[in-house]
């Protein structure tokens, strides 16, 4: 553990992630103000001692909306890296394992994904199914599979040959006994590295999609959401807009952090 | 003579994007059970292809291979299941053969999990701690993971995992060549201790001869996918007969000094003898046609058209 944080990137993206966590708990317990409760007469004020850091075009308080905010990034990009870890690990594991015809077929569907810019893909998915948390999360997973896969089947298809894998074959362990409890765990590491960058890439996804309107509706408190409604008062009341902008890129830089810092204890060249 | 192992006529070749490459022609060899067989060559010789295909991580194209009066070349990886812990195998590279992310405790019981189901916890402890004590570590060993240990206690890990479940083959591939030499005397040591204990029998591939001449009773020198010549060891040391042979143990360390030439290509393996393009005594016969293995002395075989007689050269040993 000690070896992990002496690495300056996982360092500071502990701290930063850290913070927001704190941030988190705490509005699971307390938010400052109700995260829906209007207050127009006191619309897009300045942050002051009552509103930290100020409020709305409908006087709604921004630092709970943030707190929510996150909250919402936070989920959706665990549900969309978890599930999306899930499958990718999966398919990659098979594919990559057991290779031949069915490994040709999956990777060139994997590659076809790949091919779709993730938001283009994420749009279309959302446009046939409707929006919502749960087509959200769907349509994020849906983006992270293939990495995942990627990845894992480079390192199935590295170490199914390696000797102590042979040496497990002749000690007589099923297929499945290998894949899952002899080549998995030599490669978490690298798993672990590219689920943190995912999750900071499905963060900043799902802002950009419930900014374009088709990810989380108002009035839930999403970051993505809050910047669309902003940008309409960027010159009356700039750190409404800025806000939920800092703390998408607080997340982003975090999760990103974390996961170079891994890649690179992992010996991997980034 | 009792054969635990026997290999009859067994060939594979590979595929490579370059072409075929042939690793094992035509070669059988028998294991008898109790004994200490040596299998010498120079690398690209097939020694690891045929421990490869003893222990059935590759399957051979032709040929047969009978373990304990059964043969399971035919068989399917399902019925082959329960041989599966009659023949084992050490690795040459204690370093890439043991899992680093597992604890020798848990790939000790593994072992037992998959042979002895149904046994108690317990027990599996018990044995696993016999089996650690059996090769010289203690009990403790059986928390700690690969990284702490050294290379021989690497090996003694090794040793201990294809042991634990009471096989009657191990195949020992170059178990010592990755070891400092102050370590190998003691694994040597070690088997042959285990050998007698358990009744054990293995076949040791090597490269160094030195080695192979102390541990084997018995020894077979391959070349080219090929038995060249195959006898008992003190045969072989007094009176080796093929000229590879010869050639091979009077430079132990380093074959290119006696061998002329490198090694054929196992892609374009020559015609007739395929030792003749280094061989000094190579004449006509040997350029079309491929000797065979055939009884020089009393259990002692040569592959060879003109064999060498007392470490000299017989002229007349053919009747030319």
């Amino acid at each position: 553990m000690k070896r992990y944080f002496s690495n300056p990137s996982f360092l500071i993206g502990s701290i930063i992630l850290f913070m927001m966590l704190a941030l988190l708990v705490i509005s699971f317990f307390h938010t400052p103000y109700d995260v829906t409760a209007m207050d127009l007469a006191n619309k897009l004020a300045k942050p002051s001692q009552e509103h930290f850091l100020g409020t709305d075009q409908f006087g709604r308080d921004i630092l709970s909306r943030v707190m929510k905010g996150i909250e919402v990034s936070l989920l959706i990009g665990f549900m969309a890296v978890s599930s999306g870890l899930l499958f990718g690990l999966l398919i990659g594991s098979f594919s990559g394992y057991f290779g031949g015809r069915l490994d040709e077929i999956i990777m060139k569907i994997i590659d076809t994904l790949m091919a779709f810019p993730g938001v283009l893909l994420a749009m279309m998915l959302i446009a046939v199914f409707g929006n919502g948390l749960l087509n959200t999360i769907i349509a994020l997973s849906v983006m992270a599979v293939p990495r995942f896969a990627r990845i894992t089947r480079s390192g199935y298809m590295e170490l199914r040959d390696s000797d102590f894998v042979k040496a497990e074959r002749i000690r007589g362990a099923g297929s499945l006994r290998i894949m899952f409890s002899h080549i998995l765990p030599n490669i978490v590491s690298e798993l672990s590295a590219t689920a943190s960058l995912s999750f900071a890439s499905a963060i900043m996804s799902e802002a950009g999609l419930s900014y374009l309107g088709l990810g989380m509706q108002p009035p839930s408190p999403s970051l993505g959401i809050m910047l669309s409604e902003a940008q309409d008062y960027m010159l009356r009341a700039p750190w409404y807009v800025l806000i939920p902008t800092i703390t998408i890129a607080l997340l982003v830089i975090a999760f990103n952090l974390i996961g170079d810092g891994l890649q690179e204890m992992n010996g991997g060249v980034k | 003579m009792d054969s635990l192992l026997k290999l009859d006529g067994v060939s594979k070749e590979y595929k490579s994007a370059y072409g075929r490459v042939r690793a094992l022609c035509e070669s059988s060899l028998e294991i008898e059970r109790g004994e200490i067989l040596g299998l010498v060559g120079e690398s690209g010789s097939g020694k690891s292809s045929m421990a490869n295909i003893i222990v059935r991580l590759i399957s051979p194209d032709k040929g047969k291979i009978v373990f304990n009066g059964v043969e399971i070349s035919s068989l399917s990886a399902r019925a082959f299941r329960k041989f599966r812990r009659e023949i084992q195998m050490v690795f040459q590279d204690p370093y890439s053969s043991i899992n680093p992310k597992k604890s020798i405790g848990y790939l000790l019981k593994e072992c037992l999990k998959i042979h002895e189901k149904g046994m108690s916890d317990e027990e599996m402890e018990r044995k696993v701690s016999e089996s650690l004590d059996e090769v010289g570590l203690d009990s403790s060993y059986a928390k700690r993971y690969p990284a702490s240990l050294s290379g021989g206690q690497r090996q003694r890990v090794a040793i201990a995992l294809a042991l634990i479940i009471r096989p009657k083959l191990i195949v020992l591939d170059e178990p010592v060549s990755a070891l400092d030499v102050s370590v190998e005397a003691q694994i040597l040591n070690l088997l042959l201790d285990l050998r007698k204990k358990h009744g054990l029998t293995y076949l040791f591939i090597s490269h160094d001869l030195n080695v192979v001449s102390y541990i084997a009773d018995r020894i077979a020198v391959m070349y080219l996918g090929s038995i060249v010549e195959l006898g008992k060891t003190e045969d072989i040391l007094g009176a080796m007969a093929h000229p590879y042979t010869k050639a091979l143990f009077a430079a132990s360390s380093d074959i290119s000094a006696t061998l002329s030439g490198e090694i054929p290509s196992p892609m374009n393996p020559p015609s007739g003898c395929p030792f003749h393009t280094r061989c000094i005594y190579a004449k006509d016969r040997c350029r079309v046609e491929k000797p065979s293995l055939s009884l020089l002395s009393s259990g002692h075989f040569v592959s060879c058209h003109y064999p060498l007689r007392g470490g000299e050269k017989n002229e007349n040993s053919c009747g030319i």
